[in-house]
């Protein structure tokens, strides 16, 4: 039933496309954020700046594997 | 077994043609319509067939056409007799295969010259 | 090396010309379509870059510095967008691609049933906000420069004028250098090849400068990142942020995400310059890159800067001051420039974007509801118009940045301003993000929560931003309008406490978003809003067929304006009314129905073409502004059409018929021609047939003495009957001709027909018995009184009958003969049981010349001669006012059926009489 298949493929590619923004957002919002204003220093920066340009490179990397993954196909959102 | 078989819708023509070829010495058969000469040869073989141009049913010129696309007929001698005698007619007929082409009216010896011309040479071949 | 003011303006100018040849350049290549590389993911994502404006390249050092690390917030809300691109930004770029949307006026419009007045207000609301932006690219000039000035060796001209000033000159500059950029010409998609160019230049100069700079830092005047911190703590700065993240960070991460996607000049970069959706794969990590390298060294700098420079310093020109302070003047020339182009490249960018709104959503309909001819405005006048129009606008744009920067002094943050254009566009975003997902908002929803947003965006953002310099405007923030407590601009309905652009952000979106929503479920959709809300929603869907049928309710009045200015008044009033189409009263809300619109688009192109007056009607119908191009065409044709005067036309016509006339005589001729010779042939053919036995036959008989008795007789026989024969074809063919000369004319009288008609039948009858044949007569009526001649219409019924019979060869034999009257005619028909006349013969059977006999090189089975009897027999009956033809009868051969009126009803015609059949 390819039929059924590519909805299955559109519906996870879609969820697929959620994952990283949502990711992204629940990282960068208060509740979860605020874990890292820890007055900790890592290597004399502060602990919330390295949390912040890290979870600002990962975004960029798992955007740049996503879109390898994704081909230029003409499915619907 | 005939000799020839005379394809003419004229009743005139073809009696007077009948009993010219019966006087020669020749067996004949005449058809007065285009859609009978085939039938008529696959019943009794002729050694020639005179075709008149306008044929009911069939034109003359389809029947040669057949006749010549048509293995066992493709070598059977064919004298083309018509009232249409231009140019163009003349060359379609022999272009298409006639053997001989005769314009109505015409003189009694000629036809008679013609048809043994083509017997003979049929004859000459084998007769098949 | 000392850098002085005059090299810099001087290096900064040479700069711009250098970005002009390349947008120029690139503009050519791309005409010729040598610009490939223009069309790649990497400079469109270089262009997007736009987003960093002197406010990065400057104002986020100041923000760290000033604020922690709530700059940050500034580039992970379009870094969220872009990651997830897959939601909003790729449908908006098929929209965009599939709408063909030229702004984000032209955007919100278009999905709200084409109106107008979302469009107008839109750009009114695009205009305003970004004032402040362009703001804040004037300060961040102007304070650059400042710097150079105070810091560089030498007097110089520009340290004796006040900041107003030098901004006024730069906004100027700026104006002149935009519109040369951007207005050279106008493209129908309103895409700039040679600005996003120049643009993507200069995003990677911005980002070569502010990571030279800090580089720098990092690694020439200290020891590393560490390093710096380490200094930082030391000098007793706080490194850790001072608050936990709060509302205010949520809200800039909010409000940035929204900004790259409202900011007219982001969705101009993003949606509109965009050729290739596929790039979006390239630009949701690659624009994100961006962002992160540049923002990598914001806090090093920034620290840097604190720790080293002067207590009051400026922090918001770290980026210049630190290496001028350390002499280091070429990366200090550098920094400017990479500053300076930051700026520029926003204002080129936004100036173009809200010019192309203003001139589209509102100068162009203007103009045309102004103009009282079409044709008097002409191609040139339209785009003239279009591009005075566009150029105008940014100077205004321009002049009204300066006049925001003059207004609100030198104070704020670059950061602040900036903040405050970001939540004025915000309130695009309802509206958008109900375009794209909720068919059920309507144009009302839009229009009341785009306006109430903005209102409120005013009210309580954009007024106190002029508080510090109009103590009455402060007076207003402090205690409220008039007093009113409660409705102070930063503390409405006594919310206080609260961040001011937290406060403006929630009661702005709340009312926007609440509006739209509550006007919209009150509210119901015109037709074209609820095609172009699916057309949205579904954008994804199968492409739909070709171009929307106008299906959408037009108003009577704007077509008929239409019609007016283009028909006429009088024929445009002709066609409405003669439709029943009212244009006013009651009425006047009634659809017009599609055919009319159909007629009038063909009425208007008789005069003005049929593609102008498609896109003119179609447009009108879609309730939509003109772009230029479209405007051109409308305006070329028309002139094309008025150039070729009615003179001309007239001429040309003239020779067309004559030609057409000279070609029918010519064709006559050649069939005269034709059928002299087919009659020739065919007499020919029909003389040498009876003579080919008349000569045979006499050869015979001379030649045979001895013939039998029988046989002779029977030979004298046929030769007698052929020459018969040969005798009636001459006699036919010289009767033929003299009939037609109208030398054998009779005079028609009263005759009785059915008696012409028995007695043709026995004459036959002596031709049918030897063939056996039988002839079945059925006449229905009493006897029939018709005018004409006895001998001619029975020759005419012998000619027909005999035909029917000796060209029957059918196994038994038929000729029916009926004649009844019928409609005030008398009808007799002769039909026959034989092989009937081949349809391709059909039609020229009674032409003289018959043609049943096959033409030489054809096949085809063939009657022989009818001879000239038909013909004869046609021409006779049209002497006698009747007629013959060939229908199809009773029995399956051919049937003709002779028809002759009767001169006038004097007895009764009733009753059936049948003649004995034989």
């Amino acid at each position: 039933m390819p039929q059924r298949s590519q909805t299955q493929e559109e519906a996870r590619r879609r969820d697929l496309a959620l994952v990283l923004p949502a990711l992204g957002v629940l990282l960068l919002l208060p509740p979860l954020l605020n874990l890292f204003t820890r007055r900790v220093l890592v290597w004399e920066i502060p602990l919330e700046v390295i949390y912040l340009f890290t979870v600002w490179a990962l975004l960029i990397v798992g955007a740049a594997v996503y879109s390898r993954r994704v081909r230029a196909g003409r499915d619907p959102g | 077994m005939f000799d020839v078989l005379i394809a003419e819708d004229e009743p005139a023509i073809s009696e007077t043609l009948s009993f010219l070829l019966g006087r020669a010495g020749w067996r004949c058969e005449t058809v007065a319509d285009g859609e009978a000469v085939l039938p008529a040869l696959r019943r009794r073989r002729a050694g020639l067939v005179i075709l008149d141009i306008m044929l009911p049913g069939r034109s003359g010129l389809d029947v040669l056409r057949a006749l010549r696309g048509d293995s066992d007929y493709a070598r059977l001698p064919v004298l083309i007799l018509t009232a249409r005698g231009q140019k163009a007619d003349r060359q379609l007929a022999l272009d298409l295969g006639a053997d001989g082409f005769i314009s109505k009216p015409f003189a009694n010896d000629e036809l008679i010259r013609e048809v043994q011309r083509l017997l003979q040479g049929f004859a000459a071949t084998g007769g098949r | 090396m000392m850098l002085s003011a005059d090299f810099v303006v001087l290096a900064s100018v040479s700069y711009v010309g250098l970005l002009f040849l390349l947008a120029w350049g690139s503009d050519v290549w791309s005409r010729q379509g040598r610009a490939a590389f223009l069309r790649s993911p990497l400079v469109y994502t270089l262009s997007i870059s736009v987003y960093c404006t002197s406010w990065t390249f400057y104002g986020a050092v100041g923000t760290a510095a000033r604020n922690g690390l709530e700059f940050m917030a500034i580039y992970m809300g379009p870094t969220l967008v872009f990651v997830g691109w897959w939601f909003v930004l790729r449908k908006l770029l098929r929209i965009g691609h599939g709408q063909r949307i030229t702004s984000i006026a032209d955007f919100l419009s278009s999905r709200y049933g084409k109106s107008s007045r979302i469009a107008v207000l839109v750009t009114i609301i695009a205009t305003v906000t970004i004032t402040p932006y362009i703001a804040l690219q004037l300060k961040a000039i102007t304070a650059s420069l400042q710097v150079i000035t105070q810091q560089t060796a030498g007097p110089s001209r520009l340290s004796t004028l006040d900041d107003a000033t030098l901004a006024l000159i730069v906004a100027a500059g700026m104006a002149v250098f935009t519109i040369l950029f951007g207005t050279r010409n106008v493209d129908a998609r309103e895409q700039h090849p040679g600005v996003v160019a120049a643009i993507a230049f200069e995003a990677v100069i911005k980002l070569v400068a502010l990571v030279a700079v800090g580089l720098w830092v990092l690694t020439g005047v200290s020891d590393g990142p560490s390093d710096i911190f380490a200094r930082a703590t030391a000098a007793g700065y706080e490194v850790h942020e001072a608050a936990p993240f709060g509302s205010r960070w949520v809200t800039v991460l909010f409000l940035s995400a929204a900004a790259v996607i409202c900011l007219p000049r982001q969705f101009q970069i993003t949606v509109v310059e965009n050729s290739n959706e596929d790039h979006l794969r390239t630009a949701s990590w690659a624009f994100p890159l961006y962002m992160l390298i540049i923002s990598l060294f914001t806090l090093p700098i920034a620290y840097q800067g604190l720790a080293t420079l002067p207590a009051g310093a400026n922090p918001d020109m770290f980026v210049l001051t630190l290496p001028l302070a350390a002499g280091q003047d070429g990366l200090a020339l550098l920094a400017f420039i990479g500053g300076f182009s930051s700026a520029t490249s926003m204002i080129i960018v936004a100036s173009i974007a809200l010019s192309i709104m203003v001139s589209n959503h509102i100068v162009l309909p203007l103009a045309l509801r102004l103009t009282d001819d079409l044709s008097e405005a002409g191609t040139r006048g339209f785009a003239r118009l279009l591009l005075m129009s566009r150029r105008v606008s940014i100077a205004l744009i321009l002049f009204s940045g300066f006049i925001y920067f003059w207004l609100t002094g030198e104070s704020g943050a670059l950061a602040t301003i900036g903040l405050i254009s970001f939540a004025g566009v915000v309130q695009f975003l309802p509206a958008l993000l109900a375009a794209l997902y909720w068919r059920r908002a309507t144009m009302a929803g839009a229009l009341s929560g785009l306006s109430a947003g903005f209102i409120l965006w005013a009210w309580t953002l954009f007024l106190p931003s002029f508080a510090a310099s109009h103590p009455r405007i402060a007076a207003w923030v402090q205690e409220g309008p008039w007093g009113i407590g409660l409705l102070r601009p930063e503390a409405l309905f006594g919310m206080t406490g609260v961040d001011p652009l937290v406060h403006s952000i929630f009661w702005s979106l709340l009312v926007n978003a609440g509006l739209l929503a509550l006007v919209s479920l009150l509210t119901r959709q015109s037709a074209t809003e609820r095609d172009q809300a699916d057309a949205f929603a579904d954008c994804f869907a199968a492409p739909a067929p070709g171009t929307a049928v106008a299906r959408a309710r037009v108003a009577a009045e704007d077509l008929f304006f239409l019609a007016e200015r283009v028909l006429g008044w009088t024929r445009a009033q002709a066609m409405f009314s003669e439709a029943g189409i009212a244009r006013a009263g009651a009425r006047a809300a009634d659809a017009v129905p599609p055919a009319f619109v159909s007629r009038l688009e063909r009425e208007m192109a008789g005069l003005i073409g049929a593609a102008s007056a498609h896109i003119l009607l179609s447009k009108i119908v879609e309730g939509d502004g003109l772009s230029l191009e479209e405007a051109m065409q409308i305006a070329g044709e028309t002139l094309q059409v008025i150039s070729h005067s009615n003179e001309l036309e007239r001429k040309s016509a003239e020779l067309r018929l004559t030609a057409r006339k000279l070609q029918e005589a010519n064709t006559k001729l050649h069939t005269l021609h034709r059928q002299k010779d087919d009659f020739l042939s065919q007499v020919s053919h029909e003389v040498r047939t009876p003579m080919t036995s008349i000569r045979s036959i006499s050869e015979i008989l001379m030649r045979e003495s001895d013939l039998p008795e029988g046989q002779r007789g029977r030979f004298v026989e046929l030769i007698h009957q052929e020459s018969l024969r040969l005798t009636r074809l001459l006699d036919e063919i010289l009767d033929l001709s003299a009939l037609e000369h109208g030398e054998r004319d009779w005079l028609n009288r009263p005759i009785d027909g059915s008696a012409a008609l028995a007695r043709a039948c026995d004459v036959c009858e002596a031709l049918a018995r030897p063939r056996n044949i039988r002839i079945h007569r059925a006449a229905k009526g009493p006897q029939v009184t018709v005018a004409g001649d006895p001998d001619r219409l029975a020759q005419v019924f012998i000619n027909i009958i005999a035909n029917a019979i000796s060209h029957n060869r059918a196994a038994d034999p038929v000729v029916l003969v009926t004649a009844e009257v019928k409609e005030g005619a008398w009808v007799v028909e002769i039909s026959d049981n034989g092989s009937g006349i081949a349809p391709e013969f059909r039609e020229a059977v009674f032409e003289k010349f018959l043609r049943l006999t096959a033409a030489p090189g054809t096949a085809g089975g063939s009657l022989p001669g009818l001879g000239l009897g038909l013909s004869i027999s046609s021409t006779i009956l049209q002497k006698l006012g009747g007629r013959i033809d060939l229908v199809e009868g009773p029995l399956p051969g051919a049937c003709f059926r002779i028809t002759l009126p009767l001169p006038r009803p004097r007895s009764p015609q009733s009753g059936a009489v049948s003649i004995a059949a034989s």
